[in-house]
C-alpha cells in the first residue's frame, strides 16, 4: 500500500490525481509519517528546481526570427496544374455571364415574338417561319403551356445563376483579403 | 512579446500551412522564448539551445501539414524542440563532460551553494546530468508547467511513462541535490 502511495505522491503534488485517488492518498498520509516526509521532500525539491535563474539572453528576438525565415527552404515552383485550376475558377463567372446573356436574349426575343403576334406586327414574316399548315394564333395557343414552363425554367436558371455568381463573388472577396500582397 | 489568442493562432497556422511565410514568422515570434527555454534546460548552453530552437522551427515549417489543430500547437512545437535538442546532444559530446563535472567537483558543497547563483548552477547541472528521456519530462513539467497529459502528447509517450520517468528523475535529482535539501 505504501509503495503504491509513494509512487503516486509526485502526481498528488502536481495535482494530477482524480478525486478518488486523492482521497486515498490523503487518508494514507494522515496515518503515515514517512510518506508525509516524502511529500515534504518533494515540495522542497520542486521549489529548488524551479528557483533557477532565467534562461540567459541569447540573440535579439528579431534576429532569431529572421535567421529562421532565411533558413526556410525556398518556395518550390508551382505545380503545372495550378494555373489551370486558377483559370477554371475564373471561368465560373465568365460562363455565368455568358449563360445569363443567352437566357436574356431568349427571354427578350420570346417576349418580342409574343408581343408581335398579339399586336399583329410582322405577322406575315412570322407566319413564313412556321411549318406549312400551322397558324400563328394556333401555334401561340398550343405553345402557351410549354412556353410558360420554359419561362419558369428560365427564371429558375437565372436565379441559380445569380446565386452561383454571388457566392463566387463572396469567395473572391474572402480570398483577396487572405492572400498576402 | 507577441501574444496571440487561440483563434488568432489557429488563423496564423492555417495561413502558414498554405505557404504564408509572414504568418509563420508571427508564430516563430510568439513561441521563440518558450522553445529556446526548453532547449536550454535540455542542453545547458544558450547558443546550442538557439541552434536547436532554429532547427526546431525549420522542421516545424516543413512538417506543418502534419499538424492537427486538435492538440495545442505549443505542445507540438515542444515535441519537435525536445527532439532537436536531444539530437544535438547525441551528436555533441559536451553533455558527457558536464556529467563528470557534477560528480567529481568537490567544491560544489552546500556551504558554497549559499549564494543563489551557485545553487542555481548546481540545480542546472543536476538537470543536465539526467538521462535525456527523463530530462525532457522533468523540464516540461517543472519549467514549462505542462500537465501530464500535455507532456504525454508532446513527447508521444503514454501517461504512465510520463509518471514513472518523472518519479525516476525526481529521485535522481534528490540524490544530486541532497546537500542542498533539508528534508533530504
Amino acid at each position: 500500500m505504501r509503495d503504491e502511495v509513494r509512487s503516486l505522491l509526485g502526481a498528488y503534488h502536481d495535482g494530477e490525481l482524480d478525486e478518488r485517488q486523492m482521497a486515498r492518498v490523503e487518508a494514507h498520509l494522515a496515518g503515515c509519517a514517512e510518506c508525509r516526509r516524502e511529500l515534504a521532500a518533494l515540495v522542497e525539491l520542486g521549489t529548488l528546481i524551479a528557483d533557477v535563474e532565467a534562461t540567459p539572453p541569447g540573440q535579439a528576438p528579431e534576429r532569431f526570427v529572421s535567421q529562421v525565415m532565411l533558413s526556410l527552404p525556398r518556395p518550390t515552383a508551382q505545380p503545372a496544374w495550378q494555373p489551370l485550376l486558377r483559370a477554371a475558377w475564373w471561368s465560373v463567372p465568365a460562363v455565368l455571364l455568358l449563360g445569363w446573356a443567352v437566357l436574356q436574349t431568349v427571354l427578350v426575343t420570346s417576349g418580342l415574338v409574343i408581343a408581335a403576334i398579339g399586336t399583329g406586327v410582322g405577322s406575315t414574316e412570322l407566319a413564313a417561319l412556321l411549318p406549312s399548315g400551322a397558324s400563328l394564333e394556333g401555334s401561340v395557343r398550343s405553345a402557351a403551356v410549354p412556353l410558360a414552363v420554359l419561362a419558369l425554367a428560365l427564371a429558375v436558371l437565372v436565379a441559380l445563376g445569380a446565386i452561383t455568381y454571388w457566392s463566387w463573388l463572396a469567395s473572391w472577396q474572402v480570398r483577396s483579403q487572405r492572400l498576402p500582397h | 512579446m507577441v501574444s496571440t489568442t487561440l483563434e488568432a493562432e489557429q488563423e496564423l497556422i492555417a495561413r502558414a500551412k498554405e505557404g504564408d511565410r509572414q504568418a509563420f514568422a508571427d508564430l516563430v515570434r510568439a513561441h521563440r522564448h518558450g522553445v529556446v527555454a526548453v532547449a536550454y534546460r535540455l542542453c545547458g548552453d544558450v547558443s546550442a539551445a538557439e541552434d536547436a530552437a532554429q532547427e526546431a522551427f525549420i522542421r516545424a515549417w516543413r512538417g506543418l501539414r502534419g499538424y492537427q489543430p486538435r492538440s495545442p500547437f505549443r505542445n507540438w512545437l515542444y515535441r519537435i524542440a525536445t527532439n532537436a535538442a536531444l539530437d544535438d546532444l547525441r551528436r555533441d559530446r559536451r553533455s558527457v563532460a558536464l556529467k563528470d563535472e557534477v560528480a567529481a567537483d568537490p567544491e560544489r558543497t552546500p556551504e558554497r551553494a549559499a549564494e543563489r547563483h551557485e545553487r542555481s548552477e548546481v540545480v542546472r547541472q543536476a538537470v543536465l546530468a539526467l538521462p535525456p528521456a527523463c530530462r525532457s519530462v522533468l523540464v516540461l513539467r517543472e519549467y514549462e508547467g505542462l500537465s501530464y497529459a500535455e507532456i504525454a502528447d508532446a513527447l508521444q509517450i503514454p501517461m504512465g511513462t510520463v509518471m514513472s520517468r518523472l518519479n525516476y528523475a525526481r529521485g535522481l535529482m534528490r540524490r544530486s541535490l541532497a546537500g542542498l535539501m533539508e528534508e533530504g
